[in-house]
C-alpha cells in the first residue's frame, strides 16, 4: 500500500473515530464522555498554562527512568546467561514467576520501600519492564543460527566477539518487539503508580479531574497520555527501521494491530 | 349430606396459612442497601455505630458498607453502584455545579474533625513554636510532602486552603500524596512522609505519640471561616428517595439513633468503634472521639448556609473558580425525612 | 620427485551420534575413517548423500568433537582423545567454507569479507587491498555496499569463499560449496577456485557428491561408503593442470576416472 493511501485512510478511521467520539458524548451526556471540541479546548489550555507539560514530563520521566533501570539489565542478562547454561537453567523458573506477577499489585509496597517521589515509580516500571525484555532479548539470542555463529568461531572470533557481531545483531529484531510491547506498560505503570501516591503526573491529573467532577479534564489527560504513547513509539520504530535497514523489504518491522495495555 | 374431602380441606388450610403468614413474612424480610464510607476515620463514627449495634437492623434495613476513598463514593453513587454515601457539602457543592448532582438527606456532622499536623523535627527545623499565628504555622508547609486520604477530598480542599492563605502554591509548592489512613502514621515515622492532613483520629495519634506537633486544628477552631459548614452528608442519587422512600427513611433513622448513643451515651459508642479501631490505643481513641463528638450533628437538619458556606470556601481554596454558577442551593438536599 | 609434507592426518576417526530420547539407534556417521592430506594438494572427497562428509569437515574444522580415533595437523594431535579443548578453525589455521552461505545479513558484502580480519583484529590498509583485490578476482568489485539478500546465490558464495580466503588459513575445507548454484554459474565458480588455488597454492579438503565436479577439481579423489562412512578407495586424478573446466568432460583421462568412480558408488 503506498505511504500516501495509507495516510489518507487512516485520516478517514481518525475522522469516523471523532465523530463517534462526539456522538457518544451527545447521547450520554458531557459529564460522562467529553467532547472532542472541549477537550480540545481544555487541553490547549492545559498545554498553554505549562500545567500539562510539567505532568507529562513527571510521567514521562517515570517511565524513561523506568526503562532504563529495567530494560538495560533485561537486555544484558540473556547474553550473560548464554555463556552459562547451566545458571540459566536454575533460575528460569524463577524468572518466569517473576514475570508472572502481578507487578502493579505490588505498587504500594514499592512505596513504602522507595517512598512516595519519583523512584517508587521508576521501581515499578524497571520491574515490570525488566521481564519483558528479558524474555524478548532471551528468545532473540536463543533463535541465533548456530551456523553463523560456527563460521564467526572458525574466523577466529572470541565469545566476546560473537556476541558482539552475531548475537546481538541477531537478536535486535526481538529487542525491539519486547520495547514496544512494554512501552505502553511502562507508561502505564507510570501512571498507576501516580494514581496512588503523587501530585504530579497525568495519572494524577486524571485522578484529581475524576474526583473534581471534571471530565474534560480527565479526557485532556487521557489525550495527553495517548499522544506521549503514539510518539515514543514512533520514536522505537523510527530507531528500529534505521537499525534494521539491512533487511529485504517484506521483513519490515510487523504492524501491531492491536496495543495490549 | 355435606361432602368431606380430606386432601380438599388440608389444601385450602396450607393455602389459607401461606396467604396469612406471607405477607408478615414480607414485611419482616429487611429492605436492603449500600453505603460507600469515603474513608477509615472517626468523621464517620456514627456509620461505625450504626454497623456495630445493629440500629439498621432493628429498622427493618440491611446496610452494606463499603469503603471507597474519597470523592470516589460520589462517583459510584451518581453512576448507580452503590446507594448512598457520605460526603462533604464541598464535593457536593462541587459535583451540583458541575453538572452532577446528588442530593443530601440528611447531615452528621457539622464540623470538620480536621488537622493538620507536621512531623515534629520537621516542625521544630521550620521553627515552630507553640504561640506561633496560624498564618506562620501554615507557611512551613512549604516544600513539605503531606498526605491526605484522597484526592481532592475535603481534607486535601482544607489543605489547600491553609496552604493558599499562607501564599504557597498547593500544586507546585507541596506534594500531596494520597494514603490509606492507617498507614500515614507508619510513613510518618519512616519518613516517607512529613505530615498528613486528616480528620481524626490518625493526626491525634500522630501527636500524642509525641512524633508530631499540631500546625492546625479545625476543632479546636483555627479556622473560623469553617462554621457552619456541611461537613458531612448523607447523599444519594435524585429521584432514588422518591422510589425507595422507606429505605431513605429507616436509614436516617438509623443514624439519629447512633448519633443519639454518640451524644448521650458517649460509652457505649467508644465502645463500639473500639471493635473497629482495634489497633489505636484506647486512650488515643478517646480524645479523639471527643472530636469527633464535638463535631457530629445534633439535628441531623442539613444546613443550607453550611453549603453556601462550602462554596466560598473551596473558592479560597482554588478548587473552584468564583465563576462557576452555583444552582440554586434548595436542590442540593432534602430535610423530610430528617423531621 | 620430492613429495610434499603430510599436512593432516586422520586416524581411524570416529563419530558415533546418541539416538534422540527413546526413539532411533545409535548411528556412526563416520566409524574407522583414515586418510592423509599432503600440503599444497587438491583434495576431493565423494560419497553418496548423508556419507558423513559434513560431519568430517565439522570435526577437522573444530566445531564438532570425535567419538573415537584422531586427527593430527603438521603431526600434533589436534582431535581425539589426546588433544585438549576444540578449537574452532585451529587459530585460523583452517578455513571452512560450508554449504550454505554464512554471511552476516545484517553486514554489507565489504564488511562481511572482512570479517574474519576484524575479529582478528588485522584490519589495516594492506589487509583492505588484499580484499578489494580478491573482490575484483572473483567479479565482485562495485558490490561492496550491497547487503546480502541484495545479492544472486552465486554472489554470496563468491563472497563466501573470498571471505575465506582474505585471512589466508593454510587448510581451506569446502562442503558442497557449489551445490545450490546453477550449472553455469557452478563452472565459472570452479574456474575461479582453480584460480585462486593457483595463486597461493594452498591445502584444498573439498567434499561434494558430484564425481565430474571432483575429477574436474582435485589432484587426488576419496571415495567413501555410505554412514557408517570409511575410504572406499583412493584415485589419482591423471588430467594435468592447468585444466579446463568448461570443457572437462572431452579432456584426456576424464572418462576412464569418471567410469572407475562411478561403478564404485553404485
Amino acid at each position: 500500500m503506498s505511504p500516501g493511501r495509507a495516510f489518507r485512510d487512516r485520516l478517514l478511521v481518525a475522522l469516523a473515530a471523532l465523530t463517534a467520539w462526539q456522538v457518544a458524548a451527545v447521547v450520554f451526556g458531557p459529564h460522562w464522555i467529553s467532547p472532542p471540541l472541549v477537550t480540545a479546548r481544555r487541553f490547549g489550555q492545559l498545554a498553554l498554562n505549562g500545567e500539562l507539560t510539567r505532568h507529562a514530563v513527571y510521567t514521562l520521566a517515570a517511565a524513561a527512568g523506568g526503562f532504563a533501570v529495567g530494560g538495560v539489565p533485561g537486555a544484558v542478562l540473556p547474553f550473560a546467561l548464554r555463556r552459562a547454561p547451566r545458571l540459566a537453567a536454575v533460575l528460569d523458573p524463577y524468572l518466569v514467576a517473576g514475570y508472572g506477577m502481578p507487578k502493579l499489585a505490588l505498587a504500594p509496597l514499592f512505596i513504602l520501600w522507595f517512598g512516595i517521589g519519583l523512584a517508587s515509580k521508576v521501581a515499578l516500571v524497571a520491574s515490570i519492564v525488566f521481564f519483558l525484555i528479558f524474555f524478548s532479548t532471551a528468545a532473540g539470542v536463543r533463535g541465533t543460527d548456530v551456523r553463523l555463529v560456527a563460521m564467526a568461531r572458525v574466523a577466529g572470533a572470541s565469545e566476546q566477539a560473537v556476541a558482539r557481531h552475531v548475537v546481538w545483531p541477531s537478536a535486535v529484531p526481538y529487542v525491539f518487539a519486547g520495547l514496544k510491547i512494554s512501552l505502553s506498560y511502562a507508561i502505564g505503570a507510570a501512571v498507576v503508580g501516580e494514581l496512588i501516591s503523587s501530585n504530579r503526573g497525568l495519572g494524577y491529573l486524571i485522578q484529581a479531574g475524576a474526583n473534581d467532577f471534571d471530565t474534560t479534564t480527565v479526557f485532556a489527560a487521557l489525550t495527553a497520555l495517548t499522544l506521549l504513547i503514539v510518539g515514543v513509539n514512533a520514536l522505537v520504530e523510527a530507531t528500529e527501521r534505521r537499525l534494521l535497514r539491512w533487511r529485504p523489504a517484506d521483513a519490515q518491522p510487523a504492524r501491531r494491530l492491536v496495543t495490549a495495555a | 349430606m355435606m361432602r368431606v374431602d380430606p386432601a380438599h380441606d388440608l389444601a385450602m388450610l396450607v393455602l389459607a396459612t401461606c396467604f396469612s403468614v406471607a405477607p408478615a413474612a414480607w414485611a419482616q424480610a429487611p429492605e436492603e442497601t449500600t453505603l460507600a464510607v469515603p474513608a477509615f476515620s472517626l468523621t464517620f463514627s456514627s456509620s461505625f455505630v450504626a454497623e456495630e449495634l445493629r440500629l439498621w437492623e432493628k429498622e427493618g434495613l440491611k446496610v452494606t458498607i463499603s469503603t471507597v476513598p474519597g470523592v470516589a463514593g460520589a462517583n459510584a453513587v451518581l453512576a448507580g453502584s452503590v446507594d448512598f454515601t457520605l460526603t462533604s457539602a464541598a464535593t457536593l457543592v462541587r459535583g451540583g455545579t458541575r453538572g452532577q448532582q446528588l442530593l443530601a438527606i440528611a447531615q452528621l456532622m457539622d464540623r470538620a474533625p480536621t488537622e493538620i499536623v507536621l512531623r515534629k523535627d520537621v516542625a521544630e527545623k521550620a521553627g515552630f513554636t507553640p504561640g506561633l499565628p496560624i498564618a506562620k504555622r501554615a507557611q512551613m508547609l512549604r516544600g513539605k510532602r503531606i498526605a491526605v486520604d484522597s484526592v481532592n477530598s475535603i481534607n486535601h480542599i482544607i489543605l489547600k486552603y491553609v496552604a493558599r492563605k499562607a501564599g504557597i502554591d498547593p500544586e507546585k509548592d507541596l506534594t500531596v500524596t494520597p494514603m490509606q489512613p492507617p498507614n500515614m502514621i507508619a510513613a510518618l515515622k519512616s519518613g516517607a512522609i512529613d505530615g498528613l492532613s486528616m480528620s481524626v483520629p490518625w493526626p491525634v495519634m500522630a501527636t500524642r505519640e509525641g512524633i508530631a506537633l499540631t500546625l492546625v486544628s479545625i476543632p479546636r477552631g483555627d479556622i473560623p471561616e469553617m462554621t457552619p459548614f456541611a461537613f458531612i452528608l448523607l447523599v444519594t442519587r435524585p429521584g432514588f428517595c422518591d422510589t425507595k422512600a422507606s429505605v431513605c427513611r429507616k436509614l436516617v433513622a438509623g443514624y439519629r439513633q447512633a448519633l443519639g448513643v454518640i451524644h448521650d451515651k458517649p460509652a457505649e459508642a467508644t465502645g463500639a468503634l473500639r471493635k473497629k479501631f482495634d489497633k489505636i490505643d484506647p486512650a488515643v481513641l478517646a480524645e479523639a472521639f471527643e472530636l469527633a463528638r464535638a463535631a457530629a450533628s445534633r439535628t441531623l437538619r442539613v444546613n443550607e448556609a453550611g453549603i453556601k458556606r462550602a462554596f466560598d470556601f473551596q473558592v479560597d481554596a482554588g478548587a473552584m473558580s468564583a465563576d462557576e454558577k452555583l444552582p440554586p442551593l434548595a436542590g442540593f438536599y432534602t430535610n423530610k425525612f430528617v423531621q | 620427485m620430492s613429495e610434499a609434507a603430510v599436512l593432516l592426518e586422520v586416524r581411524g576417526l570416529g563419530r558415533r551420534f546418541e539416538p534422540r530420547a527413546g526413539r532411533g539407534e545409535v548411528v556412526f556417521a563416520i566409524r574407522d575413517l583414515s586418510f592423509d592430506v599432503r600440503e599444497g594438494e587438491f583434495l576431493t572427497i565423494v560419497g553418496p548423500s548423508g556419507s558423513g562428509k559434513s560431519t568430517l569437515l565439522n570435526l577437522i574444522a573444530q566445531i564438532d568433537a570425535p567419538t573415537e580415533g584422531e586427527i593430527r595437523f603438521r603431526g600434533r594431535p589436534i582431535a581425539g582423545a589426546t588433544a585438549g579443548a576444540l578449537r574452532p578453525g585451529w587459530d585460523r589455521q583452517f578455513g571452512y567454507v560450508t554449504q550454505d552461505d554464512t554471511l552476516l545479513p545484517w553486514r554489507t558484502l565489504i564488511e562481511n569479507v572482512l570479517f574474519p580480519l576484524r575479529v582478528q583484529g588485522r584490519l589495516s590498509g594492506q589487509t583492505r587491498d588484499h580484499a578489494s583485490t580478491l573482490m575484483r578476482t572473483v567479479g565482485l568489485a562495485g558490490f561492496e555496499r550491497y547487503y546480502p539478500h541484495e545479492l544472486s546465490g552465486g554472489m554470496r558464495k563468491r563472497a563466501a569463499l573470498i571471505r575465506t580466503l582474505v585471512y589466508d588459513p593454510p587448510v581451506i575445507l569446502m562442503d558442497e560449496p557449489f551445490g545450490a548454484l546453477d550449472a553455469q554459474t557452478r563452472t565459472q565458480l570452479q574456474a575461479d577456485l582453480l584460480r585462486l588455488w593457483n595463486l597461493g597454492r594452498k591445502t584444498i579438503v573439498f567434499v561434494t557428491h558430484d564425481i565430474a565436479e571432483a575429477i574436474a577439481l582435485g589432484d587426488r579423489t576419496l571415495v567413501f561408503t555410505r554412514a557408517p562412512a570409511r575410504v572406499q578407495s583412493e584415485h589419482r586424478i591423471p588430467i594435468a593442470r592447468p585444466r579446463d573446466v568448461r570443457n572437462i568432460y572431452v579432456v584426456d583421462g576424464f572418462a576412464e576416472t569418471y567410469e572407475r568412480i562411478r561403478k564404485e558408488l553404485q
